[in-house]
C-alpha cells in the first residue's frame, strides 16, 4: 500500500455568515499535499485560496465557519471542531507565512522575544538554547549579525527582511509542512527573488513540503511540483507543473495564462478574460465560469463533476480543453456524466 | 502603433511634458522638539525626462524609489526643490492658481486604488460628470450625453450611469476612473499603479483599455508599475528610478534588449521565468536592502549593491550619459 500523503483535504466546504444572508467561500475542496512536495495554488482574487488553507490552521473563526469535510495529517484526522483542526498540529507540524508580515508580527515584541517564544512553546528550549538557536534561524534566512538584530523591533527591518524573519518564525517548530500564503505580493522583484530562491533552498535542505498560494504564475513555474487552479471555491484544475502550462485543460486557466504579459514580448493586444469575477454571495448556476467561459454551452448549466485526466490530472469542466495528441489526432475529452 | 514610432525618443517639436533637473524635498519632523531640524527629505533629486505627444513613458523602480513624487510632481501636488517642469512649453511651477486649474484639465490622474479613488455616494454619472462641470465644459443634458458616450468608449453598458461605485468590481471601478480622467479630454494622464489591485484576469483587459485610448484619442501616458511585463507592454520608452534618481531611460526595446545600468540588469534578471521547462534559469540576483533616495550622496546609490562598482562609484556621482542614440544610463562601468 502506498502512504498516506502528508496532508490530504476532502469536500471541504466553508461558509461565511454576513447581512446578506450565508455564503460558501469554500465549496467542496479535496486536495492533498505529498511529503516534500510543491503544491501551487493559484486562482481569482476570493476564490477561496486563504480561507481553505485557514481551515487547516484551524484559523477560521465567526463568522465563519466549517460546514463539511474531512481533513487528514499522515492519514490521521486533524481533529477539531467547526473552526477548525487544534492547534496541536496546526504550528507544530504544519506553520504558515501570511502575506502580510508586519500584521502577523507583534509590533511592540523584538523579533528575538517571538522567535525564541515559538522554540520554548514547540520545542521546550530554555532561554540560552533559544537564543542561540533564534540567531541560527535568522542566518538560514539570510539576515547578517543575526545576534544583534535579535532586539530589534519588526519595523526596525525592512519589508523583505520582515517577511524573511517571518519565514524564521514559521521554520522554527521544524514543521513538515510550510504554507505561505503569497508571501512576496507586496515585496520589489529583486527582494522577491531572494525569498523565493530562500525557499527553494530550505525546501531542498529540510526536505520540507510547500503549499504556495499566490497570484504569480512565474512563481508557481519556478517553484511548484503541481497546481491547483481555483475559482469561485472549487478547484477547477489540478495538474504537475509542466502539464498545466503546456495544455491547460480549464477554460479559465488557459485564459490565464493567455491574458499574463511576459516579459520577452510586447507585441499587441493582450488576450483578456472577458466579464467580472463572480460575486460569491450570488454565483452562476452550475459553473461558476460559465458566464465568462468562451466554451461554455448549454450543458454548463449543470455542475460539472471533476473528470479524471489521468497522470494526476483532474479538471471540473463539461467542455475541458483538448490535451495535445501524439499523432495529431484529435483527441476528445469525455466530461464524468 | 508601428513599432518604428514606438521606439523612437520623443521628438522636440511634439514634446508635451518637460522634467528638468527636478527634486522635491518634503520637510522632515524632527524627533523632539529640543532637536535641530533634519534637513527636508529628497524624495527625487535631478529628475529630468520629456515624454511627447501620445506617448507613453513607463517608470518602474523598487518601493520608496520616487515614481508617486514624479506623477505627483507632474500634478501639481509636491513640493518643487530644484528645477522645473514644462508642459506644453509652459512651465508650470511659475503658473498662478487660475492658470494651474485651467491646466488641471489637461493633466488627469488614475490612482492604484479604485476602491478608495471613488466617491461612494455619488452616482457613477455625477463621479464622470464632475470635472465637465467643474472646468465648465459641459452640463445638463449635454454632459448626460457625454457620460454615456464615455461609459461606451470604456466598455461599460450606460445603466451603469445611475448606479453607486460600491455595486462594481474591481476592473469596473477602474474603467470608472478612466472613464472620469478621460471627461475632459485631457492630453496626459498620470496612472499610478493603476492596475496592480486588479484581480489577474482583469489586468489584461484594463492593459488593453489603455493602450486602445491611446490609439483612438492620442491621449499620453506616464505610467507607472511595478510589474515588469505590464510595463513593457504599455510604454514606448521607460524611465527606470533608484533611490529617487533616474538610473537609466530609453526607448522600451533597448531597455529590455540591451540594459545598461547594473541595477536593471538585475530587475530584469529578477523577474520569475513563467515557463517550468526553464526552471533554473533565473541568474541570481542582487541581494541586499532598498537604496535610500538620500542615501550615499557621494556617489552612486547603487554602489553598496551593485556588482560592478568600483571605487569612482562611492566618490562621484554618475552622469547621465547616452549609451545610444536616446538611451541614456548613469553608471560608470557600463
Ligand atoms: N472573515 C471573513 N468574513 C467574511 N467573509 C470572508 C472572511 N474571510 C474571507 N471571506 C470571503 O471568503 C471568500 C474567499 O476569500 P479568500 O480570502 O479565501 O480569497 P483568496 O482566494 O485568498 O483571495 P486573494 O487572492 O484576494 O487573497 C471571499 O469572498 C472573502 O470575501
Ligand atoms: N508627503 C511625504 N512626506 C514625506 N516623505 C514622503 C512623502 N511622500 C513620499 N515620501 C517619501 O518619498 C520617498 C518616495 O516615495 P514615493 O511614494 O514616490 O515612492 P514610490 O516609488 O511610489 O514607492 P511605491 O512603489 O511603494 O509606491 C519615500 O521614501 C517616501 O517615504
Ligand atoms: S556607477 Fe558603479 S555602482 Fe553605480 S551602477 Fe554603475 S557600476 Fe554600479
Ligand atoms: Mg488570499
Ligand atoms: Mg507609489
Amino acid at each position: 500500500m502506498t502512504p498516506p500523503p502528508l496532508l490530504e483535504i476532502e469536500d471541504l466546504v466553508v461558509s461565511f455568515t454576513t447581512r446578506r444572508g450565508v455564503f460558501e467561500a469554500v465549496r467542496g475542496v479535496s486536495l492533498h499535499v505529498e511529503p516534500g512536495e510543491t503544491l501551487g495554488i493559484v486562482g481569482e482574487s476570493g476564490s477561496g485560496k486563504s480561507v481553505t488553507m485557514q481551515a487547516v490552521m484551524g484559523l477560521i473563526e465567526a463568522p465563519g465557519a466549517i460546514e463539511r469535510g474531512a481533513m487528514r495529517w499522515n492519514g490521521e484526522p486533524l481533529s477539531g471542531t467547526r473552526h477548525g483542526p487544534r492547534a496541536a498540529v496546526a504550528g507544530r507540524e504544519i506553520a504558515m507565512v501570511f502575506q502580510d508580515a508586519m500584521t502577523s508580527l507583534n509590533p511592540l515584541l523584538t523579533v528575538g522575544v517571538q522567535i525564541t517564544e515559538v522554540l520554548r512553546r514547540h520545542k521546550g528550549l530554555k532561554a540560552a538554547a533559544a537564543s542561540a538557536r533564534a540567531s541560527e534561524l535568522l542566518r538560514l534566512v539570510g539576515i547578517t549579525n543575526p545576534e544583534g538584530r535579535l532586539h530589534y523591533l519588526p519595523h526596525q527591518f525592512s519589508g523583505g527582511m520582515r517577511q524573511r524573519i517571518m519565514i524564521a518564525m514559521a521554520l522554527a517548530a521544524e514543521p513538515a509542512l510550510l504554507i505561505a500564503d503569497e508571501p512576496t505580493t507586496a515585496l520589489d522583484v529583486t527582494i522577491q527573488a531572494q525569498i523565493v530562491d530562500l525557499l527553494a533552498e530550505l525546501r531542498d535542505r529540510l526536505h520540507l513540503s510547500v503549499v504556495l498560494v499566490t497570484h504569480d504564475m512565474g512563481l508557481v513555474a519556478e517553484l511548484c511540483d503541481r497546481v491547483a487552479v481555483m475559482y469561485a471555491g472549487r478547484i477547477v484544475e489540478t495538474a504537475p507543473v509542466q502539464e498545466l502550462f503546456a495544455a491547460p485543460a480549464h477554460p479559465y486557466t488557459a485564459g490565464l495564462l493567455r491574458s499574463m504579459p511576459r516579459l520577452d514580448d510586447s507585441a499587441g493586444r493582450l488576450e483578456a478574460i472577458e466579464g467580472s469575477p463572480p460575486d460569491p454571495s450570488d454565483l452562476p448556476e452550475g459553473c461558476a465560469f460559465r458566464t465568462r467561459c468562451p466554451r461554455a454551452q448549454e450543458d454548463c448549466i449543470h455542475d460539472p463533476l471533476t473528470t479524471d485526466l489521468g497522470s494526476g490530472r483532474g479538471v471540473a469542466c463539461w467542455h475541458p480543453l483538448a490535451p495535445p495528441v501524439a499523432h495529431g489526432q484529435e483527441a476528445r475529452v469525455h466530461a464524468g456524466e | 502603433m508601428p513599432e518604428s514610432e514606438m521606439a523612437k525618443q520623443a521628438d522636440p517639436a511634439k514634446r508635451l511634458v518637460e522634467f528638468t533637473d527636478v527634486s522635491v524635498a518634503y520637510d522632515v519632523q524632527r524627533a523632539a522638539f529640543w532637536h535641530r531640524k533634519p534637513p527636508p527629505f529628497r524624495a527625487i533629486d535631478g529628475v529630468s525626462f520629456q515624454i511627447g505627444r501620445g506617448e507613453t513613458l513607463g517608470v518602474v523602480g523598487e518601493s520608496g524609489s520616487g515614481k508617486s513624487t514624479i506623477g505627483k510632481a507632474l500634478l501639481g501636488r509636491a513640493p518643487l526643490a530644484t528645477g522645473n517642469i514644462s508642459f506644453d512649453g509652459r512651465d508650470i511651477s511659475k503658473l498662478s492658481g487660475a492658470a494651474m486649474r485651467r491646466l488641471r484639465r489637461h493633466i488627469q490622474p488614475v490612482l492604484q486604488d479604485p476602491y478608495a479613488s471613488l466617491n461612494p455616494r455619488m452616482r457613477v454619472a455625477d463621479i464622470i460628470a464632475e470635472p465637465l462641470l467643474v472646468h465648465g465644459i459641459a452640463r445638463g443634458k449635454e454632459a448626460e450625453a457625454r457620460v454615456a458616450q464615455l461609459l461606451n468608449l470604456v466598455g461599460l453598458p450606460s445603466d451603469t450611469a445611475s448606479r453607486h461605485p460600491g455595486s462594481f468590481s474591481g476592473g469596473q471601478r477602474q474603467r470608472i476612473g478612466i472613464a472620469r480622467a478621460l471627461a475632459v479630454e485631457p492630453d496626459f494622464i498620470v496612472a499610478d499603479e493603476p492596475v496592480s489591485a486588479l484581480d489577474v484576469s482583469i489586468r489584461a483587459q484594463i492593459i488593453n483599455l489603455f493602450r486602445d485610448l491611446q490609439q483612438e484619442l492620442g491621449v499620453a501616458y506616464l505610467f507607472i508599475a511595478h510589474d515588469l511585463a505590464i510595463v513593457r507592454h504599455v510604454s514606448h520608452r521607460i524611465a527606470v528610478v533608484y533611490a529617487g534618481r533616474v538610473a537609466e531611460i530609453g526607448p522600451r526595446d533597448a531597455i529590455y534588449g540591451s540594459p545598461q545600468h547594473p541595477y536593471t540588469r538585475a530587475l530584469l534578471d529578477a523577474v520569475p521565468i513563467p515557463d517550468p521547462a526553464r526552471r533554473g534559469e533565473r541568474r541570481p540576483t542582487i541581494r541586499g536592502e532598498f537604496g535610500r533616495p538620500g542615501d550615499e550622496d557621494h556617489g552612486c546609490r547603487f554602489a553598496p549593491r551593485c556588482p560592478l562598482a568600483t571605487k569612482i562609484c562611492r566618490e562621484a556621482v554618475p552622469p547621465l550619459a547616452a549609451k545610444a542614440p536616446g538611451h541614456l544610463a548613469a553608471c560608470w562601468n557600463s
